[in-house]
């Protein structure tokens, strides 16, 4: 365990180094925010009608901007294959890359949501409801993401491929989030059904992910 | 080999009883009231058949993935694909005859019912399967990958569909309400449902075969 | 040290390497060529866990290599033509890093050791990304025997250095006094192979065509003209 953190520490040192990632990322968000601003104009009726759709809209596309940078960086130099050395488990190399993924996918949803707040004009009522469904919609998002940026690091199309491979695998994460976003934010907290798909949807991946792992990136 | 030769000739006959089934009277679907319901309703024979061999089909993926993540070997790499590739095609055809039944039903081709959602991201899972694959040149790697996201692609699929649930259904719930009554249209479904399992063995059986051509060429 | 029985991988239709059978003593440093596609590099990629071969055992300091891969790991040092090396780290943090994978005793004292070893000192807190070509292998040495491990695998460890920098990788093999570990080194070139090594072995096709001790062969006239003779090409 402690080596899955060497991982991901080497990873933030290298990404807080160049910030690559991070600033793509959270350049792309804010970009989804404004686009989604103009194209309702600067002041929408029901916002909270929108707002988990604009929410999880740049949540995602700017979330796998990030994941699908995230082996690149191992391929360079073959680092990948040194990594691969290590005495360690497959499964080790896969935490160590959902642990910094994470970290970097939810400083980008923190920035994300105050300029949401500002663009839209918009305060967010029950921000601690809101908090409990974007934490395991990201673990969710990040455990497949991680996995599925390992699986198409190695094809020619990958900056494509990843989104289309991923989006049809995240529909439950995408749905049950927007639709427990939408239900908090209009003053309804029956949420439980959304958060137990949640839940059951990142443990089963996990889970998937931790057993096939390897293959995704064996030679 | 036998069985090669025969079963194209038992598929076509099966096919033929079953649209003779299809097409007779009798086999006209009760509503809940015991109304009989327009003759549009029995695109639902071939709507059910099709589902479940796309079901079928996508499980076949599911499990060649998962032998070839175990013991390797290429033919379960070629049933994953052979299984991929037509299930795709009858989930496409799910969604083509689900439309047009709901636009006879209720004016519009698409509502964004539970079931009908969930094959519609079912046949956005496989066609990204395909499209995996075809942007991995070298086989053995395309093989393995493949087989990674066949399993991926199957697990999310039920959890796709309890989600989409969340949304309030309006399908029609023919098989459990008993709109199915009578012997003559539990015999007609099923008759449809065995053609066109015995088509997926078919065309599944001819895929492989031409993939194995492929191999030794 | 190293015992291969009956290896053979096969890619698709494409058969990389076939029955391979090679045993290396402890302490014994072998060359092995061989043409673009013979195998070399599939080889030791299996050698090093990497690739799992089709059929065959590789033992290794006592351990398979398709049940025990982490203690195989942990008795390899690999180094490529690819260096392995984050580009955004500095010199030192990607030898920490590295060291804490290995799970190395003493790291701080044992990094200091090994980047002044390779003659890195200077450079040791600058990123990678500044170094040339030379510096980065001299590097990924040293990354490769921070665990100090028994055997080392080199993959084409001379492609892209020049002429310079290849005498300096030399001299840093030699002086880490190699002879006490077991080394399996694939190359093209025989003026390296000849010096470094105590046995050479041409790998033709996925088999091993030729294998005999270094004293055997009397210059690089001699070998080149064995090497034509079993590959039908010139090196």
């Amino acid at each position: 365990m402690r080596r899955c953190l060497e991982i991901a520490w080497k990873d933030l040192r290298a990404e807080f180094r160049t910030k690559q990632m991070l600033n793509s990322m959270l350049l792309f968000a804010l970009l989804i925010v404004t686009i989604f601003s103009f194209a309702f104009g600067p002041y929408p009726e029901r916002i909270e009608k929108l707002a988990p759709g604009v929410l999880w809209v740049a949540f995602t596309f700017a979330g796998m901007l990030g994941l699908s940078r995230s082996f690149t960086s191992e391929k360079e130099q073959g680092c990948l294959d040194g990594l691969k050395l290590c005495p360690v488990d497959r499964s080790a190399i896969y935490i160590g890359k959902v642990v910094s993924n994470l970290i970097l996918v939810s400083i980008m949803e923190v920035v994300t949501i105050p300029v949401f707040v500002v663009l839209f004009d918009y305060s967010i009522p029950n921000l601690g409801e809101i908090c409990l469904i974007i934490m395991p919609g990201t673990l969710g998002f990040v455990f497949v993401g991680t996995l599925l940026s390992a699986l198409t690091v190695n094809t020619r199309t990958r900056e494509i491929l990843l989104p289309v491979i991923l989006f049809p695998v995240l529909v439950p994460v995408i749905v049950s989030a927007v639709s427990a976003t939408t239900k908090v934010l209009s003053g309804r907290l029956n949420i439980l059904a959304e958060l137990r798909i949640l839940g059951t949807y990142d443990a089963i991946f996990f889970i998937v992910a931790l057993l096939i792992f390897e293959y995704a990136i064996e030679d | 080999m036998n069985i090669k030769k025969i079963l194209p000739w038992i598929t076509a006959l099966t096919m033929i009883i079953a649209i003779c089934f299809v097409f007779h009277p009798a086999s006209a679907v009760y509503g809940p009231g015991s109304e009989p319901l327009g003759n549009y309703y029995k695109i639902f024979y071939f709507h059910v058949p099709l589902a479940w061999v796309a079901y079928l089909a996508f499980f076949v993926v599911f499990i060649s993935s998962i032998r070839y993540l175990q013991k390797g070997g290429q033919k379960w790499d070629i049933f994953a694909l052979s299984s991929a590739e037509i299930g795709v095609i009858f989930c496409g055809l799910v969604l083509v005859t689900g439309m047009i039944w709901a636009k006879a039903t209720w004016g519009v081709y698409w509502i964004w019912d539970p079931r009908l959602t969930t094959s519609l991201v079912l046949w956005l899972l496989y066609a990204a399967y395909l499209m995996l694959r075809s942007a991995i040149p070298e086989p053995e790697r395309k093989a393995r990958l493949a087989s990674v996201f066949g399993i991926i692609a199957f697990v999310g699929a039920p959890l796709s569909y309890f989600s989409i649930h969340l949304w309030s259904t309006i399908h029609p719930e023919v098989v459990t309400s008993g709109g199915i009554k009578g012997h003559f249209i539990i015999s007609a479904l099923l008759i449809n449902l065995i053609a066109f399992t015995l088509l997926y063995v078919y065309l599944f059986l001819l895929r492989v075969e031409i993939e194995m051509m492929h191999i030794d060429a | 040290m190293i015992s291969i029985n009956g290896l053979s991988k096969v890619f698709g239709n494409n058969v990389a390497l076939r029955e391979i059978n090679l045993e290396v003593k402890k302490g014994e440093f072998i060359a092995l060529f061989g043409p673009n596609g013979a195998g070399k590099t599939t080889l030791i990629k299996i050698m090093s866990t990497l690739i799992a071969p089709t059929s065959g055992a590789v033992v290794i300091d006592g351990y398979n290599i398709r049940d025990d891969a982490i203690e195989v790991r942990e008795r390899i040092g690999v180094i490529s033509h690819e260096t392995y090396l984050y580009e955004d780290l500095s010199a030192r943090e990607n030898l920490q890093f590295y060291g804490k994978m290995y799970e190395v005793d003493n790291l701080e004292e044992r990094i200091s050791n090994v980047i002044s070893e390779v003659g890195l000192s200077p450079r040791a807190e600058d990123l990678v990304r500044t170094f040339s070509r030379g510096m980065k292998q001299r590097l990924s040495i040293a990354r490769a025997i921070l665990h100090d491990p028994p055997i080392l695998l080199l993959d084409e460890p001379y492609t892209g250095l020049d002429p310079h920098a290849v005498a300096t990788f030399d001299r840093i093999l030699k002086v880490l006094d190699i002879s006490n570990k077991t080394v399996v080194m694939t190359t093209h070139m025989i003026s390296r192979g000849i010096k470094m090594s105590d046995r050479m072995a041409i790998l033709r096709s996925g088999e091993i065509a030729y294998d005999v001790p270094r004293v055997q062969i009397q210059d690089e006239e001699y070998f080149k003209s064995i090497y034509e003779s079993y590959v039908g090409e010139e090196l």
